[in-house]
C-alpha cells in the first residue's frame, strides 16, 4: 500500500484542538415533513462513546451523511474536531473511520482486493493491522464481496472502519448481521478503539442493549428532531426490566408487589410477570422461595423507553429488547 | 401489474422497450421521408439508386442488407427503412434479458422471488414471457412506424399483411438474441459481462452476415449467422416470405430458450452454472476482468476505473480491431466494383464522400462505423458509473480522503483511457491491414485519423459523466438519446440539405472524413473544447450535489 500521507495544516489543527469531536449547529436537511434532520445541536465530546438512538427513518443516517458531507445541508453546519464538515471535508475524512448503514462494494473482487484499494484510496494504513481484524473478526480475505454472507459483508466494513486507527469512528448499526460471538467482538473492538488509541466512537444504532453496554451518553432521535441527550443510565426507564417466571408453587401478589420498585404484578396460576426499576434481588429471593422452573428478564425496548420519554405510544417497530 | 412475475417483468422493462420501439419507429418514419420523398422523389432517381447499390455502392449492404426492389416504396422501406431494426433491436433484447435474469440475481431479488410457491421451470417461462412481452410491444411501435412512414413519404399506407410478417420476421430474430442472452445469463457471473458477450456475437453475426453480401469469398458462409435467415424473408419488398427460415428462427429460439431454462433450474442461485473445467485450466491464474487474487491497478480511483473496464476495452477494442481488419481487406474489391459504374461520380457527390479511392471508401464506411461502435462503448461506461452511484457504492468512496472532484476527474480520465486503447486496437489494426495490403492512402492523414477516433467517444464520456454528476439516474436515457440523435442527424444532414454550421451539431460530423479532406483544426478543437467544457460542468455539479445512497 502507499505511503503514509502527510499531515495537512487542518489535520495538524484538528489534532491539536481541543473542540468537541462533533459539534452541530442547527443541523437541518428536509425530505419533506417529519423526513430529514431539524435544527439538530448534538456535540459528542473527544475519547467518548456516543450512543445515538432512533427507529427506523428516524434520521440518523441522514445526519451521518451531513457530518461526513455526502450530502449537504439546507441550514446549520456541523464541525468534526473544529473542521467545517463542508470546507473540510478531505481532512475530515482522513480522521474518520465510518461503517455505512448499508454496505455496497464491487461485488467482484475480494476482501483482500477490496481493502487494498481502500487502503490505498486512503494512504497510510499497514496492512497487518488488516490482517490483526480480519483474524479477529474470522474474515476469510480471499472470498469475493458477492459472495460472502450477510455478516462476513459487515465484517469487510468493519475492517475498512478500523483499519487506519482512526480519531473518530462513525459506525451505523454496526452489529447488523453478525452472530453474538462476532457482535461481542465488535464491541471489544469499539472499547480497544476508545481506551488504547483515544477515539471518538459516534454508535448509531436501535439496539439498546449493545448501545447501554458500550455508550456513556446517548442522543435520541425521532422524526429528525433530537428529542433526548443524556448519560446513558439517566434515561428514563433505561433501568426498569419485565420480569417473566414460572414457579412450582402458586404465589399471593403481595408476597412481590410489596417488595421496593417492583410493580404491575400479574399472577396467572403459577406463571408470575411484573416490572422491576433498580435492584432485582429482593425479587430474586421472594421468587426462589415458590420453587422457580423458569425466570426471564427483558430489558425495555426502544418502544418503551420512548414510552417512558415521551408518555405517548411510539412505533411498534422501533426495535425490540432482547431477552436475558 | 405485479399479480404474476410475467407482468413484473414486463413492468421493469417497459421504458426501455417503448423508448427502443419508439426510437425505431421515429427512425424509420423519418428516414422514408429523407431518401424517399426528398432524396429520390423521381423515378430516374430510384432506378438509378438501385443501380448503385448492386453495383459500385453495394458495400453500404454491409450497414442495410440485400436491396430488393429498393426502386419501389416498400423494397425501399425494407431495405432502408427497417435495415438497421434486427441489429438494433437485437441488441435491446440482449440487454433486457440479461437484465431480467443475471441482473435481478445481482440486485438481490432472485432469493426472494424463488421463496415464491413457484417451480423454477414455471418462475423462467414466466420472466421469459415478460421479455416477451417487452419485445412485441417495441413491435408493436415500430409496426405502427412502418405503416404511418407511407404517408409521410407521399405513399399510400402500406398492406397491414405484408409489414406484419416483415415485423414478425424482425421479432424472431432479435428474440433469437434475447433466448441467447439468456443462455448467457446462467453461463457467466455478472449482467455486464453477459450483455458484452451477447453484444458481440450479435455484432459479429451481422457484420458476418452482410459482409457476405459484398466479399465473394464470405458469400457461401453467411448461412452460418442468424441475420441469414432474417435476410431471406422480404415480404414488404416483393411478398417473399420463406416459412423454412421463419420456421428455423423460432426452432431456434424455442430451443436456446429450453437450453436457459434446463441451466436455470440446474444452477445455484447468485451463481452461474459450474462448468466442468480441466483442471488446468482451474489452476491458471485469472487475470481477466476483477476476479483474480491480484492486487494490480487497485492503487486509487483511476487505476480502479481502468481495470473496472478491463473486460469492456478487450470486448470491444478487439471487435472494433476484427471489423477494421475484414473491411479493410476488402476495400479493394469494392473500390474495383465501384469504379465500373458509369454513374459513380455523381453518387459520390450525393453521399459527400470521394467513393473512387481506398480513402474515400475507407473513410466513408469504415470510419462512419468506427466512432459510432467506440461511442457505444463510451455509453456503456458512462451507465456503469451512473450504476455504481445507485447501488451505493460511492458511499463508502467518498467518506475517504479524496476531493470529490478529483475523485470525478480520475474516474473519467480512467474512462478516457478505456476508450483510448479500444480506439488504439482499432486504429492499429487498420493501419497494419491497410499496409499489407499496400492500400493508396495518405499515411499521414491515416495516422491523424486514427488518433481522432478517440475524440467523439471523450465527448460522449464527458457528456455522459457530466450528466452522472448532475442527475445520475437520467444518464442512460438522455446519452443513448443524444448518440441517436447525434448519428442520425449525421446520416440525414446530406438529405436534409442543412447548412455546415447546423451539421457541426452532431459529434460524427464535426469528426467529418480525416482521412480524405485532411484534418478540420477547428473542428478537432471544437470537439477538444466540449469535452472540457463537460467535463468542468460534470465536475462542479459533482462536488456540489448530495451522493445517491
Amino acid at each position: 500500500m502507499k505511503g503514509e500521507r502527510r499531515t495537512g495544516p487542518n489535520q495538524r489543527r484538528a489534532q491539536e484542538s481541543e473542540a468537541p469531536a462533533i459539534r452541530t449547529f442547527g443541523l437541518t436537511k428536509s425530505y419533506g415533513e417529519r423526513r430529514g434532520v431539524f435544527d439538530l445541536d448534538l456535540e459528542v465530546r473527544c475519547g467518548e462513546i456516543f450512543g445515538f438512538l432512533g427507529p427506523n427513518g428516524a434520521g440518523k443516517t441522514v445526519t451521518i451523511r451531513l457530518l461526513l458531507d455526502l450530502i449537504r445541508p439546507q441550514s446549520g453546519r456541523a464541525e468534526i474536531f473544529g473542521l467545517d464538515s463542508r470546507r473540510d471535508a478531505v481532512a475530515i475524512h482522513r480522521l474518520v473511520g465510518y461503517l455505512p448503514g448499508e454496505l455496497a462494494l464491487e461485488p467482484r473482487l475480494t476482501g483482500r482486493q477490496i481493502l487494498t484499494y481502500l487502503g490505498n484510496l486512503r494512504g497510510g494504513v499497514e496492512w497487518f493491522i488488516v490482517e490483526r481484524l480480519a483474524d479477529r473478526l474470522e474474515l476469510n480475505l480471499e472470498q469475493r464481496f458477492g459472495e460472502y454472507s450477510r455478516g462476513n459483508k459487515q465484517k469487510v466494513g468493519l475492517v475498512q472502519a478500523f483499519m487506519h486507527r482512526p480519531r473518530l469512528l462513525v459506525l451505523d448499526e454496526p452489529t447488523s448481521g453478525l452472530d453474538p460471538l462476532h457482535q461481542e467482538t465488535v464491541m471489544e473492538l469499539v472499547r480497544e478503539a476508545r481506551d488504547d488509541a483515544g477515539s471518538t466512537v459516534f454508535f448509531s444504532s436501535h439496539i439498546l442493549s449493545e448501545v447501554q453496554s458500550l455508550c456513556e451518553r446517548v442522543g435520541f432521535i425521532r422524526e429528525g428532531r433530537l428529542v433526548e441527550l443524556a448519560p446513558v443510565d439517566d434515561l428514563p426507564g433505561m433501568n426498569t426490566y419485565t420480569v417473566e417466571a414460572e414457579l412450582g408453587e402458586a404465589l399471593e401478589p403481595d408476597a412481590i408487589s410489596s417488595i421496593k420498585g417492583v410493580s404491575n404484578v400479574t399472577v396467572a396460576g403459577r406463571s408470575v410477570t411484573c416490572v422491576v426499576r433498580g435492584d432485582m434481588a429482593l425479587l430474586i429471593q421472594a421468587l426462589a422461595a415458590h420453587q422457580p422452573r423458569r425466570l426471564v428478564s427483558r430489558e425495555p425496548s426502544l418502544s418503551e423507553v420512548f414510552l417512558h420519554l415521551y408518555g405517548a405510544t411510539a412505533d411498534s417497530d422501533t426495535g425490540a429488547g432482547n431477552s436475558q | 401489474m405485479f399479480r404474476s412475475i410475467t407482468l413484473a417483468t414486463f413492468r421493469s422493462q417497459r421504458r426501455a422497450a417503448v423508448a427502443w420501439g419508439a426510437a425505431l419507429a421515429a427512425f424509420t418514419i423519418i428516414t422514408m421521408w429523407s431518401n424517399w420523398r426528398s432524396e429520390y422523389p423521381t423515378e430516374e432517381a430510384r432506378q438509378r439508386l438501385a443501380e448503385q447499390v448492386e453495383g459500385g455502392l453495394s458495400f453500404v449492404q454491409v450497414l442495410f442488407g440485400e436491396p430488393e426492389r429498393v426502386d419501389e416504396f416498400r423494397g425501399h422501406l425494407e431495405w432502408r427503412g427497417l435495415g438497421l431494426h434486427p441489429f438494433l433491436l437485437g441488441l435491446f433484447m440482449a440487454m433486457a434479458a440479461t437484465a431480467v435474469s443475471r441482473g435481478a440475481e445481482e440486485r438481490g431479488e432472485l432469493d426472494l422471488v424463488l421463496t415464491a410457491p413457484r417451480s423454477r421451470a414455471r418462475l423462467f417461462i414466466e420472466q421469459a414471457a415478460g421479455v416477451a412481452l417487452a419485445l412485441l410491444a417495441a413491435c408493436a411501435l415500430i409496426w405502427l412506424g412502418t405503416l404511418v412512414s407511407g404517408p409521410v413519404a407521399g405513399e399510400p399506407v402500406p398492406p397491414l399483411g405484408v409489414t406484419l410478417l416483415s415485423v414478425v420476421n424482425l421479432a424472431l430474430v432479435a428474440a433469437l438474441f434475447g433466448a441467447m442472452a439468456l443462455i448467457a445469463a446462467q453461463l457467466l457471473r455478472s449482467r455486464r459481462t453477459a450483455a458484452t458477450t451477447v453484444g458481440a456475437i450479435l455484432v459479429g453475426s451481422f457484420l458476418w452476415s452482410n459482409m457476405g453480401l459484398v466479399a465473394t469469398s464470405l458469400e457461401g458462409w453467411r448461412w452460418l449467422s442468424p441475420f441469414y435467415l432474417y435476410s431471406r424473408s422480404t415480404p414488404l419488398a416483393d411478398g417473399q416470405v420463406s416459412a423454412w427460415a421463419l420456421a428455423l428462427l423460432a426452432a431456434m429460439t424455442l430451443a436456446s430458450l429450453a437450453g436457459a431454462g434446463l441451466l436455470f433450474t440446474r444452477r445455484d442461485a447468485g451463481a452461474p452454472i459450474s462448468m466442468p473445467w480441466p483442471a488446468f485450466v482451474k489452476r491458471a491464474p485469472r487475470w481477466w476482468g476483477d476476479g483474480g487474487g491480484g492486487t494490480w491497478l487497485l492503487g486509487g480511483s483511476f487505476q480502479w476505473g481502468v481495470r473496472s473496464a478491463l473486460g469492456q476495452i478487450a470486448a470491444w477494442g478487439l471487435g472494433a480491431a476484427l471489423f477494421a481488419t475484414l473491411f479493410t481487406a476488402v476495400t479493394p474489391a469494392i473500390r474495383r466494383g465501384f469504379e465500373d459504374l458509369p454513374t459513380g461520380r455523381e453518387a459520390a457527390e450525393r453521399f459527400e464522400f470521394d467513393l473512387t479511392s481506398d480513402a474515400g471508401i475507407i473513410s466513408a464506411l469504415l470510419f462512419l462505423v468506427l466512432p459510432l461502435v467506440l461511442c457505444l462503448f463510451a455509453a456503456t461506461l458512462t451507465t456503469v458509473v451512473a450504476g455504481q452511484e445507485q447501488s451505493g457504492r460511492l458511499e463508502l468512496e467518498l467518506a475517504y480522503p479524496v476531493r470529490r472532484r478529483s475523485y470525478y476527474l480520475l474516474r473519467t480520465t480512467a474512462a478516457f483511457v478505456a476508450i483510448a486503447v479500444a480506439a488504439a486496437l482499432a486504429a492499429t489494426a487498420f493501419l497494419v491491414t491497410a499496409f499489407l495490403m499496400d492500400l493508396h492512402l495518405n499515411w499521414e492523414r491515416a495516422i491523424f485519423a486514427s488518433l481522432l477516433l478517440a475524440l467523439p467517444p471523450w465527448i460522449v464520456v464527458a457528456f455522459g459523466y457530466a450528466i452522472a454528476g448532475w442527475r445520475p439516474r437520467l444518464v442512460t436515457g438522455v446519452v443513448a438519446g443524444a448518440l441517436a440523435a447525434s448519428f442520425f442527424f449525421d446520416l440525414l444532414a446530406p438529405a436534409l440539405d442543412l447548412p455546415g454550421p447546423l451539421r457541426k451539431l452532431s459529434i460524427f460530423q464535426l469528426y467529418g472524413q480525416p482521412l480524405v479532406d485532411g484534418v478540420r483544426w477547428v473542428d478537432a478543437t471544437v470537439m477538444l473544447a466540449l469535452i472540457v467544457a463537460f467535463l468542468g460542468a460534470g465536475a462542479l455539479a459533482f462536488g456540489r450535489r448530495d451522493i445517491l445512497k
